[in-house]
């Protein structure tokens, strides 16, 4: 599949960008899937996820990205984030990824959603978990390498996770 | 996309650790909401000492790939997902899911066009 050999490619290309880190490599054994992008999911700033997957550093808002997450959430485990793109789903011109950032995450990529022509529009909706105050951006790439991003969300957490992260390490043998 | 989608408006049974909804009144050439809702713990090493998490959610109409997920334990517990499709006739959707320690789960709906 030509997605797969890219996200394979891509993968590869950034691992030996970035080097294999030890969480790198801890995720890749994990993950026990080759097309699973493990150099970007194991990147720990934002910058170096966003190089990972869409080889850019920065990317300016466009108001195609329809972001939709709460400003303060009670549960930092569930946070809904809603987004939806204006773009055609033509079977030459279409958005083939959607990427969900949250920029201060242990690993600020939380999850890539691919879609295609049949889908009819680009747009999904999940739930990712924000450990502090943070804010949650959504790129997106068309199939003709287009970028898409979103305007930051600000997100609000009542009770970071944060301190729950320090216990967890104390606990380890 | 519904932000308010809770997980009372499911009708489907569950499978192999999903739910999974397809709408059943469905014209031809409308783009519908699937949502389904995977029962993992989606936990991180330093959540659970070893990281468990679903790594990839694959959607299939009729044997073709539709789209996919993906995932990371930045995710939530218990993944609600939803995406859209354009139904265009009769056909089976297919919604299989794969862990970091190799598990899978799936589940299939039938969409039915009026």
């Amino acid at each position: 599949m030509q997605r797969r050999e890219f996200l394979r490619l891509s993968a590869m290309a950034s691992s030996l960008a970035v080097g294999a880190t030890l969480v790198g490599t801890r995720i890749a054994q994990a993950a026990q899937l080759d097309t699973w992008p493990a150099a970007a999911f194991a990147a720990e700033s934002l910058e170096a996820a966003l190089q990972a997957t869409v080889a850019k550093d920065q990317l300016p808002p466009s108001p195609k990205l329809r972001l939709r997450v709460p400003t303060t959430v009670e549960d930092p485990l569930s946070v809904p984030v809603s987004v939806a793109v204006d773009h055609p789903m033509h079977s030459d011109d279409y958005i083939e990824a959607l990427y969900v950032f949250v920029d201060h995450n242990p690993t600020p990529l939380a999850a890539i959603f691919h879609c295609s022509p049949a889908n009819g529009r680009a747009a999904c909706y999940l739930r990712v978990k924000v450990f502090q105050d943070s804010a949650v951006r959504v790129v997106a790439r068309s199939n003709r390498g287009q970028l898409f991003a979103s305007a930051p969300a600000p997100v609000r957490v009542g009770l970071p996770l944060a301190p729950l992260l320090k216990k967890s390490t104390e606990k380890k043998p | 996309m519904s932000l308010l989608a809770t997980t009372s408006s499911f009708i489907g049974r569950r499978e192999q650790g999903i739910l999974l909804e397809v709408p059943q009144r469905v014209r031809a050439g409308e783009i519908v909401e699937v949502r389904t809702l995977l029962f993992h713990t989606m936990e991180t090493a330093q959540e659970a000492g070893k990281a468990s998490f679903i790594t990839q959610v694959t959607v299939e109409l009729d044997g073709k790939p539709l789209c996919s997920f993906d995932c990371s334990a930045m995710m939530s517990p218990n993944p609600y997902l939803a995406f859209p499709v354009r139904v265009e006739k009769n056909g089976m959707l297919r919604l299989r899911w794969v862990d970091n320690s190799g598990q899978t789960g799936s589940a299939e709906r039938p969409v039915t066009v009026q």
